[in-house]
């Protein structure tokens, strides 16, 4: 390294475990055995939660394809979907991986996914023999869209508080002092309530959320939604850059409510989706489509970004970044009610292409006029400050004013 | 897939004006654009095209992911004239030949990134770089090309002490001396041996390689190898009749009134200019005149303009700005007026004896096709040699005929021991460009660590 390195602890820590840096891979494919994990480790992410795993006697049904995407415009994979279970690997596969993985990398966290369907047994057993291979800690799957055994088949435990406490229950009896972790969806009409009662059946941290359950697409040949598993489709668990402002509400309000640990997951792709959701309470970030689409070495720049804007903002440590802007989401009710910016438009750099003229005019207060050249003209009087042009000008040229 | 996203430039009406920097900087809006278009092809085929061998997907993913000092990095640790080169490399010759983007739309616009990047760094102001520990061994430099600095940059991150000779008052050979302004700003170029001074290298400018400096002084005063980057010092003549007189310069000379180096005042442009030569520096030539007060600029050369060896982006900002392109010619000899002064050009038109050899042996004239062109001055663009004076200095090298020193290609050690060269000196450099000679010099850099270190053991 040629460059003098920032000097800031990128460290944090969860559920009292140390992560090297807040970057670890969500339970899902990318960690579906010891080699892919290895190469992870190797990339440079501090920890693991292995994929999804079950007892030996458990038969795990997977119908492929289980891929989806949803592109907008000429993105591709705005949104990812999976029709996916659990790993087809059983807890004697991951028991191994985890004690190699321990072994060749000490100070890497690795835990283990748990499913134990409504079996207490199955639980149990999975637990005992998660403490027994030494696992850092477990993540009870509570919101495996695709498996929902409890009280209505389109319900997932991590929807239902008495279930929730009653998987955790079962678990905690035989976790000793590994820490149980609650992996949640954020698809509840009161996060709260669910949280309360991780808290109450003991559990040690919470990880939210898992993907969300959506249709991507159908096709409009065959009205077939996708992926078309012989001409018949399913809902779909949806994850990357388009479910992020899902996963931040969700984290913030877990953390305005309770102090539980927090791990992020779900829409992460850049160091700066991981800072905002340090910002909302989150101590460690998940990965999993940002990882399935660009692949493991993202985690050097999600590293090396955050470590140079720690640095700009003078702070020492990742952990200075937890639950900073808490603070400042209110009630709606609570925020001041005031109209005191007017737009402002940088005419030297406006292409005068007229899509802030249609969207004030169809969408907003009809604020604007288009002069003989082309040049958008904003009226302070008609314009209330609403911003809609602002988020829509292609070069970024629109800015918000004081009111004069 | 959107198409290449390129940076805003002057019109070719506001750039002849003068010598302001004709590209613009991509806005973050447009790099991030343009980054996420790369396909992070997995065996990078655009890394093999940069001789600097810069990872160019890496950069280019850093972009994407906001990593901004991190790609900063990536171009720093494989070329300390980043910022140059993402402006004068001919990229499409080199990095961008084989960009996968092309079976999509068109290839990334990797100078254009590459240059985001280093504008960015000069912005905010360099991060300190931090050298390794200090060696017990001196290294001479000869020349403060790109050559010699990147060599010097190397050797100095290595821990050796490095002193840097440069005949000229000013440092950065051909980047200060003759890349025209419109394409490279000395700024850009200061700000990057900046870079490398911050290490401790010592430059001794005005400080030429002569009688009263010798290799051997340079080895009496206790430097342990010594690297050549001297460039091409010499301008080729045509010699033929009328070469002599006033308002005939070479292009070298032209470049350098262009580029405000002193003592070159006296290079005076007039109304008509026909320039001669066929490659990128008689296009620079050109060009450069226009800015200087020319009304008219002439490019007569012997290639066709599909033959002609000048970066087609050279020639392309020529044509949009006005120049006049007279191919297929032979200059026979200059008419002067009256006085001794230039007044004009003789010349034949020409054909190829054997097809797609683009050399004057290879030129037979057409009978009867004798033209002659009034003209107020002449510009000699075709081609630069090894400086005789510094030939002279080197006798005790190896060269080949023409003066080009001879070196093993696998170490660049010249006939003796201890003296490196690299850089447009040599006598077969793969390509003359700023990012090969960069690619020599740390070559070099490397092999002069492993011989110091040979001679330690
Ligand atoms: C007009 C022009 C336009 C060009 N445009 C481009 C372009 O767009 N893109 C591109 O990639 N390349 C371009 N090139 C080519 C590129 O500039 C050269 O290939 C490159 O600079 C060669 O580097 P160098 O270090 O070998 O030599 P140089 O850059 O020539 O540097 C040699 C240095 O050695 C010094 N020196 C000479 N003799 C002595 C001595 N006896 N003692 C001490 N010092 C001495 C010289 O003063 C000079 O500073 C252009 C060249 C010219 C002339
Ligand atoms: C193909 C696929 C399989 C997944 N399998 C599991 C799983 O077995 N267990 C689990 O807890 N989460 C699983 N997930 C959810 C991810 O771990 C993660 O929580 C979710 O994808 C949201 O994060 P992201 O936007 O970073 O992908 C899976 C996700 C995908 C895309
Ligand atoms: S949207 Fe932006 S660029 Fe387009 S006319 Fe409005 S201000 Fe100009
Ligand atoms: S240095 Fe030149 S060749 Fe190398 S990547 Fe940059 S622009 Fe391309
Ligand atoms: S070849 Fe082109 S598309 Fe592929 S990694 Fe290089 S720059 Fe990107």
């Amino acid at each position: 390294m040629m460059y003098q390195e920032p000097e800031v602890d990128l460290s944090v820590e969860y559920c009292g475990i140390r992560f090297e840096n807040p970057f670890v891979l969500s339970s899902a494919p990318p960690s579906d055995s010891y080699e892919m994990v290895k190469r992870a480790f190797d990339a440079g992410w501090a920890g693991a939660i292995m994929k999804t795993t079950s007892v030996e006697s458990y038969q795990v049904d997977i119908s492929y394809p289980i891929m989806t995407s949803m592109d907008y415009e000429e993105k591709k994979g705005v949104a990812l979907g999976n029709i996916d279970n659990i790993s087809e690997w059983h807890m004697d596969v991951m028991e191994d991986a985890v004690r190699r993985l321990k072994d060749e990398f000490p100070t890497k966290v690795v835990g283990l996914s748990l499913w134990g369907t409504t079996n207490r047994d199955h639980w149990e057993e999975l637990t005992k023999r998660s403490v027994d291979v030494g696992a850092d800690l477990v993540e009870v799957s509570m919101s495996c869209p695709t498996d929902s055994p409890f009280a209505r088949a389109s319900l997932m435990v991590g929807q239902v508080p008495d279930d929730v406490k009653r998987v955790l229950g079962w678990v905690k009896e035989r976790s000793g002092k590994m820490p149980v972790v609650a992996k949640l969806t954020s698809q509840v009409t009161d996060i709260a309530e669910i949280v309360e009662a991780v808290e109450e059946a003991g559990g040690d941290g919470v990880c939210a959320s898992d993907t969300v359950h959506g249709l991507l697409g159908i096709d409009l040949d065959t009205f077939i939604p996708n992926p078309s598993i012989n001409g018949k489709s399913t809902f779909c668990g949806v994850s990357g850059p388009v479910v992020k402002p899902i996963t931040l509400r969700t984290l913030a309000m877990i953390a305005k409510g309770s102090g539980i640990p927090l791990a992020a997951s779900g829409g992460a792709t850049t160091w700066q989706d991981c800072a905002e959701y340090m910002l909302v309470g989150a101590s460690t970030v998940q990965f999993c489509t940002a990882v399935m689409h660009y692949g493991y070495d993202i985690v050097e720049d999600l590293q090396e970004g955050l470590a140079y804007f720690l640095e700009h903002k003078g702070l020492k440590s990742s952990k200075d970044l937890v639950g900073k802007a808490l603070p400042n989401i209110v009630a709606h009710g609570d925020l001041l009610v005031k109209k005191d910016v007017v737009t402002s438009i940088d005419e030297a750099i406006c292409t005068k292409c007229g899509m802030c003229y249609y969207a004030c005019r169809d969408g907003g207060h009809q604020a604007y006029e288009l002069a003989e050249d082309g040049l958008p003209k904003p009226d302070p009087d008609k314009c209330y400050g609403c911003a809609l042009c602002v988020e829509i000008c292609p070069v970024e040229c629109i800015s918000l004013v004081p009111r004069r | 897939m959107s198409g290449r996203t390129t940076a805003a430039r002057l019109s070719p009406e506001e750039r002849v004006k003068g010598f302001e920097e004709i590209e613009r900087t991509l806005t973050p809006v447009q790099a991030t654009i343009e980054a996420s278009r790369c396909l992070m092809c997995e065996d990078a085929p655009c890394n093999k095209g940069c001789p600097a061998g810069i990872d160019i997907r890496s950069f280019i993913r850093k972009i994407r992911f906001n990593n901004i000092w991190g790609g900063i990095r990536i171009l720093r640790e494989a070329n300390i004239f980043s910022g140059v080169c993402g402006r004068v490399c001919p990229t499409d010759a080199l990095c961008e030949e084989q960009c996968r983007s092309q079976v999509l739309t068109e290839p990334i616009n990797i100078g254009a990134l590459q240059r985001f990047l280093t504008d960015f760094e000069a912005d905010l102001g360099a991060r300190k770089r931090v050298a390794a520990e200090k060696l017990p061994h001196k290294v001479a430099i000869v020349g403060s090309g790109p050559a010699g600095l990147a060599a010097a940059n190397e050797l100095a991150l290595l821990g050796y002490a490095v002193t840097v000779f440069e005949a000229s008052s000013r440092l950065g050979g051909a980047m200060t001396a003759a890349i025209p302004s419109f394409k490279l700003p000395n700024s850009v170029v200061e700000a990057e041996i900046d870079l490398i001074s911050e290490l401790g290298v010592e430059f001794k400018p005005d400080t030429p390689l002569n009688d009263d400096l010798t290799i051997d002084d340079l080895f009496e005063r206790g430097y342990e190898a010594v690297f050549i980057a001297v460039g091409l010092g010499k301008p080729f003549p045509l010699e033929i009749e009328g070469e002599n007189l006033q308002g005939v310069y070479s292009a070298m000379e032209l470049l350098a009134a262009a580029k405000g180096l002193h003592g070159s005042q006296s290079t005076k442009v007039g109304k008509n200019v026909i320039v001669i030569g066929g490659g990128s520096v008689a296009v620079n030539a050109a060009t450069s005149a226009l800015r200087l007060g020319a009304e008219r600029a002439t490019l007569v050369c012997l290639e066709a303009p599909d033959e002609m060896p000048a970066f087609s982006e050279d020639v392309e900002l020529a044509w949009r700005e006005g120049v006049e392109f007279l191919t297929r010619v032979r200059p026979v000899r200059f008419l002067h007026n009256g006085k001794d002064g230039v007044a004009g050009v003789e010349g034949v038109r020409i054909d190829w004896k054997e097809p797609g050899e683009f050399v004057p042996e290879n030129a037979v004239d057409v009978e009867g096709s004798m033209l002659t062109l009034p003209c107020d001055n002449v510009i000699v663009a075709i081609g630069q040699g090894p400086d005789d004076n510094a030939i002279m200095q080197f006798q005790s090298l190896k060269t080949n005929v023409r003066g080009y020193l001879l070196v093993d290609e696998d170490t660049l050690m010249t006939s003796r021991p201890g003296v490196f060269a690299g850089g447009d000196v040599l006598h077969n450099p793969i390509s003359r460009t700023v990012v090969q000679a960069v690619a020599y010099g740390k070559h070099a850099a490397h092999s002069i660590h492993d011989y110091l270190n040979g001679t330690n053991q």
